[in-house]
């Protein structure tokens, strides 16, 4: 086991956790990192990959695009993000992601599939709140309206100029970013200038 | 200074509160409420600005966006903002403005002298004049740009925050005035996502203007009950302050909000948000419904100020609670004005008379004038003004049938105030912006929206309508039609249409050249204002060829002022027409193009300002290289370290101690920005055959192979190594630069032309940081780092790859090599890619490692020739021209770009090739892109053979050396050649481009 | 600003897309048998259509997969958008095929 003092997240010399938090902002950001995330490929159309998949990971595969299944508490279990129609994201806790390699090496052996491991590639950025919607729109050109938007939906798009997927996991509202870790300082800083007006300066 | 020119009651001001501003230096007072134009009409001032060629004096001609001579300058320093329209400046306490185009002041102006030679110029007189000497143009320019230039630029950084945010919505409702809102209504009461965006300050456009009764009560009652019913709906946007500035394709609208350029920079600066907001919305249907623009009438001497359109005057006794003047004389050839007129009798303005262009006008409105004892005076003309700073009388004459005389009896009459009414133009300037067609209606001379391809339709007066009631009829049904296109019916009962009483007008007469006392090429009957275009100038422009109306515009630069011509256009076109015998859409329409209204290019760039202007990439180790000293070089969005002096080190100082550390002890690398794909399926070696040059099939687990990939032009596209990691899974690596587009061209073959193909790629550039460790200490260092790994040059040997643990971190360690030393690339997932980083420098510190960045990275490669795809190549270059047929397989059938490589071009042996270059001189550094020639002459041009595309000082080698692109260089090897520089020639000797270790002895040592 | 309907995503802006030219260009079985001439037509030239024209796209932004779009040239207009390996709907001129 490798000692996890050595992890860093691409966030962490920012020293976002020690940093004071406003409560009348009406959106919040925070790092999630670390998050075990596997890119799974395969044919969907062959129902018992499918099958495979699902038992395995103990979730179906979403076939509709930009959906998602799963627990809604992530602490459940493993949710699977629809990415493409032969490329879903299979997300769980921090630290998963040896184990779930390990149980889907032993299923796909039988498919023409791939599962690789990205847990390092993206790191996760919350945002929620009241304004989130309005605040992301500043660089967001998905439709985030409740009504285009559901709850429990994702999808690929960009955030300022940087690639992103978002799911939306709370009605508050509250979106979960992917972002490729090494654009995290860039999309955290912009974030944080977009973001600013919502957050009050205290007086003084 | 008092307000001497404030009416005692009325308007939309606050009286109670004062504020102080300042216009060329001179200190006024005005309300909140005010605009700038109306709060300086208060004051008496009434010239405003010079005109752009002749340095007329030039004063209020309206009272919105179609301002073409009120243009300021507001406030100094980082806030100032040149060109506004003054009639659009909100006021605020502490403001600041001046005029523009008016050195040194407007009441004495050195560019008035332009008037007295305006006979020299005319329309063209930029082309005519300063043809020749081609040399002087720029002398030319210089002196006429300072006595013409509008406004002028800041010079410091501008301190306040711009923003940018997408909308998406089912209905967009482009201005607030009576039928906006109504449209607004009606598809919010629907049901629908509304956004409703007005140009001005409150919403109620045209009905904060007039004295129109809504319901029996003033209007501006019905518009305030409406914006609350709107604001209490949940889906409803309302964005005042917002001009729509374009209107693209697939319904896609630009909006500039100015959130608070209605505050003063202090004030501004406290308030949290954006200064001004560019939405971009996406809109399912749009309602245009933005109003009408009057049109002016064109005769002599129009522009003196005191003439301005009849509906501004009124806006500014309604609005503004100020008299435009003492004595108007009305100029009309529609019954609108009397309706001006009349607001200004009840304003307490003198009428002197209404002269009226048509014979005997019969509408009610005339009635009603006459009744309040006006004095109207039909089928009569103003043929001259009269007063330099100020209009200070008309002369009246009866106008002949056909309009072309005016002559007879002539009446002065003395006024300080002339109001003009041509009739109304719609703004379909965004309906055009969306290439909608417009269509013609003779009647009224108004081109009016036609057919769109898009979801879009106007309402209100911007489609023809001018009658109140007709406005809120179709806002209403343009509401329904287009919430109902997205399938919100009403629910309930559609929000009734308030009564409002309408009287009929009588038609129009149309004289668009007015006649005056003298031919008109001896007149000054401005048609555009702001670009000083006269009748004149269209008649001269129609003499000599330029009929359409593209030419006509930039001929004479009609409509080419920052107004865009907005009062101009028409009478323009109208006047070609006439002038060349055609009807006015016979010489077609100008094609409205965005903006609407200037967006500043602050609002343009939004947030990608400074730190946040373009996206950087970082890797793990990114802020070890920062406080260690890097310098960054920027690799596509990434920053990789360039090099680390040390104090008092120059550039060359560091880079010659960081390549010998690296010869001669151990450098180390941060080679993480490199692409890596991850390739599997069974048929994943068959796509590395087809997509690189070499052969693939029997590269053994675990062992590396470098690759060339070519498009299907021939021409080398990218390079690097890929590694068989197991069966049917490959690892590939890719230049920093090339890393997306590579990944992209692997997809698109596979999607596009080769599904059969068993194989995902998926993209791991991100997975790993990426140490690479060079010299002839890295196997010693590397040794000491690891327990599992046998670094032994036999059990390891180069090109192949070795899994464990490397510091205790799982790591997958490469032996690859870019600088011709023994080396590893270390690879671990990227949240420890610190962590070993400082455990390699830990370790490697008792053998001196020394970390290098990409400028030492670039001198060792060169040594050993190896090419960088995109400094040595440029999309021309064949593998045959890098003088590596070795890596390009003759067995193989085909691979990409193979084809290509036997055609006429490709084949021939005169081409571009890679050579290396010596110069005579050892330590002179030839420039990167220096052109190479055989043959030097006395002066250019001289035939050019080729150019220098790599070269850098060898602090190993002890001398310079360059790579270049040579015509036939193969075949010129020892031959010197030349690269002439500024003020003298460099010689140097065509050599092999390998120049250290040609054995290759210390990589596989 | 255009706005491109994903078969997968729907519609989405275009920033979100890379242009992949003229659509249903195949690469010839065996290149080495063919001309300079016939090579070359293959490699560089395109028919540039004003009007109904049938290209590729790629939703680089989003799932990353190539799809082809029936767009007028002239403004723009998207008459159709099928998955690679689809027959194109209509006639290629904008209409449906309809006589």
């Amino acid at each position: 086991m490798v000692d996890p003092y050595l992890r860093q997240s691409p966030l962490a010399h920012m020293h976002l956790n020690t940093r004071p938090v406003s409560t009348d902002a009406t959106v919040w950001l925070r790092e999630e990192p670390f998050r075990t995330q596997i890119v799974l490929r395969g044919n969907a159309d062959k129902k018992p990959f499918r099958d495979s998949v699902e038992s395995a990971v103990g979730c179906a595969l979403p076939r509709e695009p930009n959906s998602v299944t799963g627990p809604t508490d992530l602490n459940d279990g493993t949710r699977i993000l629809w990415l493409g129609p032969d490329e879903w994201l299979l997300v769980a806790p921090v630290g998963n992601e040896q184990q779930l390699m390990e149980t889907l090496a032993d299923t796909l052996t039988k498919f023409h599939a791939a599962a690789v491991d990205v847990s390092e590639s993206r790191t996760v950025l919350s945002v929620g709140g009241p304004s989130a919607s309005e605040a992301l729109a500043k660089g967001c050109s998905l439709d985030l309206h409740p009504r285009s938007f559901a709850t429990g939906q994702c999808a690929q798009s960009e955030i300022a100029r940087a690639h992103a997927i978002y799911h939306k996991v709370g009605e508050d509202p509250v979106f979960e970013l992917y972002i490729h870790r090494s654009y995290a300082e860039y999309v955290w800083m912009w974030l944080e200038d977009a973001t600013g007006e919502y957050v009050p300066v205290a007086e003084g | 200074m008092t307000q001497r020119q404030r009416l005692a009651k009325g308007g939309r001001i606050d009286r109670t509160r004062l504020l102080s501003f300042t216009f060329d230096g001179r200190s006024y007072k005005g309300y909140a409420g005010d605009t700038l134009a109306s709060a300086l009409m208060a004051n008496g001032v009434s010239v405003l600005g010079r005109s752009f060629k002749y340095h007329r004096p030039r004063g209020l001609f309206g009272a919105g966006a179609e301002e073409p001579n009120a243009i300021v300058q507001l406030e100094e320093g980082p806030d100032t903002i040149p060109n506004l329209r003054a009639t659009q400046v909100e006021l605020y306490d502490g403001l600041m403005a001046s005029s523009v185009n008016a050195w040194p002041g407007l009441d004495w102006d050195i560019g008035e002298i332009n008037s007295l030679f305006s006979r020299v110029l005319p329309a063209g007189f930029y082309y005519k004049t300063f043809m020749w000497p081609a040399s002087f143009w720029m002398k030319y320019e210089e002196v006429i740009r300072r006595a013409a230039g509008l406004g002028r630029c800041p010079e410091h950084p501008d301190p306040d925050t711009y923003d940018k945010m997408h909308a998406h919505c089912d209905v967009l409702v482009v201005g607030g005035g009576p039928a906006g809102l109504m449209a607004a209504l009606t598809a919010g009461k629907a049901g629908a996502r509304v956004i409703l965006a007005d140009e001005q300050t409150e919403f109620g456009g045209a009905l904060l203007d007039r004295r129109n009764a809504i319901d029996g009560k003033p209007a501006a009652d019905w518009v305030a009950a409406a914006v609350a019913e709107l604001e209490a709906m949940e889906d409803v946007r309302l964005l005042p302050r917002t001009h729509a500035a374009g209107y693209y394709e697939h319904n896609f609208l630009t909006l500039l909000e100015r959130k608070t350029d209605h505050l003063h920079p202090v004030a501004r600066r406290r308030t949290p948000g954006p200064r001004q907001r560019l939405w971009k919305v996406r809109a399912a249907q749009v309602v245009l419904a933005t109003g009408a623009i009057e049109r002016p009438l064109v005769f002599a001497d129009n522009d003196r100020p005191g003439v301005m359109l009849a509906s501004a005057a009124q806006t500014y006794v309604n609005r503004y609670g100020v008299k435009p003047g003492s004595r108007a004389v009305v100029f009309t050839n529609n019954d609108s004005a009397y309706a001006a007129a009349m607001d200004l009798h009840d304003g307490g303005v003198d009428i002197a008379a209404v002269v009226d262009l048509r014979e005997n006008p019969g509408g009610a409105l005339v009635t009603e004038a006459r009744g309040k004892g006006i004095t109207v005076l039909d089928g009569r003309a103003v043929v001259a003004t009269e007063g330099r700073k100020r209009v200070q009388a008309v002369d009246v004459a009866p106008l002949s049938a056909d309009g072309r005389v005016a002559e007879g009896a002539h009446r002065r009459f003395e006024c300080d105030l002339v109001l003009v009414s041509g009739g109304w133009n719609p703004a379909v300037h965004l309906f055009s912006h969306a290439g909608g067609k417009l269509s013609f209606e003779p009647d009224r001379a108004q081109f009016l929206p036609g057919t769109t391809p898009l979801p879009c339709r106007a309402a209100g007066s911007a489609s023809g309508d001018i009658q109140l009631a007709q406005c809120l009829a179709n806002g209403q049904k343009a509401g329904e039609v287009a919430a109902a296109a997205n399938g919100f019916r009403r629910r309930g009962r559609l929000p009734g249409i308030p009564q409002c009483d309408d009287v009929a007008e009588g038609p129009m007469r149309h004289v668009w050249q007015v006649p005056g006392r003298k031919p008109a090429a001896q007149l000054k009957q401005f048609v555009d204002l702001q670009h000083d275009v006269t009748a004149a100038d269209v008649h001269l422009a129609a003499r000599e060829g330029y009929e359409s109306v593209e030419h006509l515009k930039r001929y004479t630069t009609l409509g080419m002022g920052t107004d865009q011509g907005k009062t101009a256009n028409i009478n323009g076109l109208a006047i070609m027409a006439e002038t060349l015998g055609r009807d006015i859409p016979g010489v077609g329409t100008t094609t409205f193009r965005p903006p609407y209204t200037p967006v500043t290019l602050g609002a343009m760039a939004g947030r990608d300002v400074g730190a946040l202007a373009d996206p950087v990439r970082r890797t793990p180790m990114h802020h070890w290289h920062e406080t260690a000293g890097a310098l960054f070089e920027d690799v596509g969005q990434w920053k990789r370290p360039w090099y680390y002096p040390k104090q008092g080190e120059s550039m060359q100082d560091a880079v010659d101690r960081e390549c010998l550390a690296t010869r001669n002890a151990i450098g180390v690398l941060d080679a993480t920005t490199l692409g890596k794909i991850d390739i599997q399926g069974p048929d994943a070696a068959e796509l590395l055959n087809r997509v690189y040059t070499n052969a693939w099939s029997k590269l053994a687990v675990g062992r590396c192979r470098y690759g060339l990939m070519l498009g299907e032009d021939g021409m080398v596209m990218d390079d690097g190594v890929t590694t068989c990691l197991g069966e049917n899974h490959y690892l590939m690596t890719t230049t920093t630069g090339n890393a997306a587009r590579v990944m992209g061209w692997l997809e698109e073959w596979l999607q596009t032309e080769w599904p059969d193909l068993k194989v995902y790629l998926n993209s791991v550039s991100e997975y790993w940081a990426t140490i690479a460790i060079a010299g002839p200490f890295a196997r010693e260092l590397l040794a000491e780092l690891t327990d599992d790994i046998d670094v032994a040059n036999e059990a390891f040997p180069f090109m192949s790859l070795r899994s464990g643990t490397v510091a205790g971190i799982p790591a997958r360690v490469f032996r690859i090599s870019f600088t011709g030393e023994v080396s590893f690339e270390i690879n671990v997932p990227s949240t420890y890619g610190l962590a070993m980083w400082n455990a390699v420098m830990m370790a490697g510190e008792k053998y001196g490692i020394t970390p290098f960045g990409t400028e030492t990275m670039h001198v060792l490669r060169a040594e050993k020739g190896y090419i960088i795809v995109g400094q040595d190549t440029d999309g021309t270059i064949t593998p045959g021209d890098l003088g590596m047929d070795w890596i390009v397989s003759k067995k193989k059938p085909d691979f990409i770009g193979k084809r290509s490589l036997s055609r006429q071009d490709t084949a021939r042996s005169d081409r571009k090739q890679l050579v290396g270059l010596l110069t005579e001189n050892p330590s002179e550094v030839l420039p990167e892109g220096g052109q190479i020639v055989a043959i030097v002459k006395d002066s250019p041009p001289m035939d050019m053979i080729g150019h220098v595309t790599s070269s850098y000082y060898s602090a190993n080698l002890g001398r310079s050396i360059a790579l270049a692109l040579v015509k036939g260089g193969h075949d010129r090897l020892g031959k010197s050649v030349y690269v002439p520089l500024e003020g003298r020639t460099v010689k140097a000797k065509v050599s092999k481009t390998v120049f250290f270790d040609p054995e290759g002895e210390r990589l596989n040592g | 600003m255009l706005s491109i309907p994903c078969p997968w995503c729907g519609p989405r802006d275009e920033t979100e897309y890379s242009y992949g030219g003229e659509a249903h260009i195949v690469r010839p079985e065996d290149p080495q048998a063919l001309s300079d001439r016939e090579w070359a037509d293959y490699l560089f030239m395109r028919a540039n259509t004003k009007g109904a024209h049938r290209e590729r796209w790629v939703h680089s932004h989003g799932c990353r997969r190539w799809f082809n779009v029936e767009r007028n040239t002239a403004t723009n207009e998207i008459i159709a958008v099928y998955k690679m390996g689809e027959s194109p709907p209509g006639d290629g001129t904008g209409g449906d095929g309809a006589p």
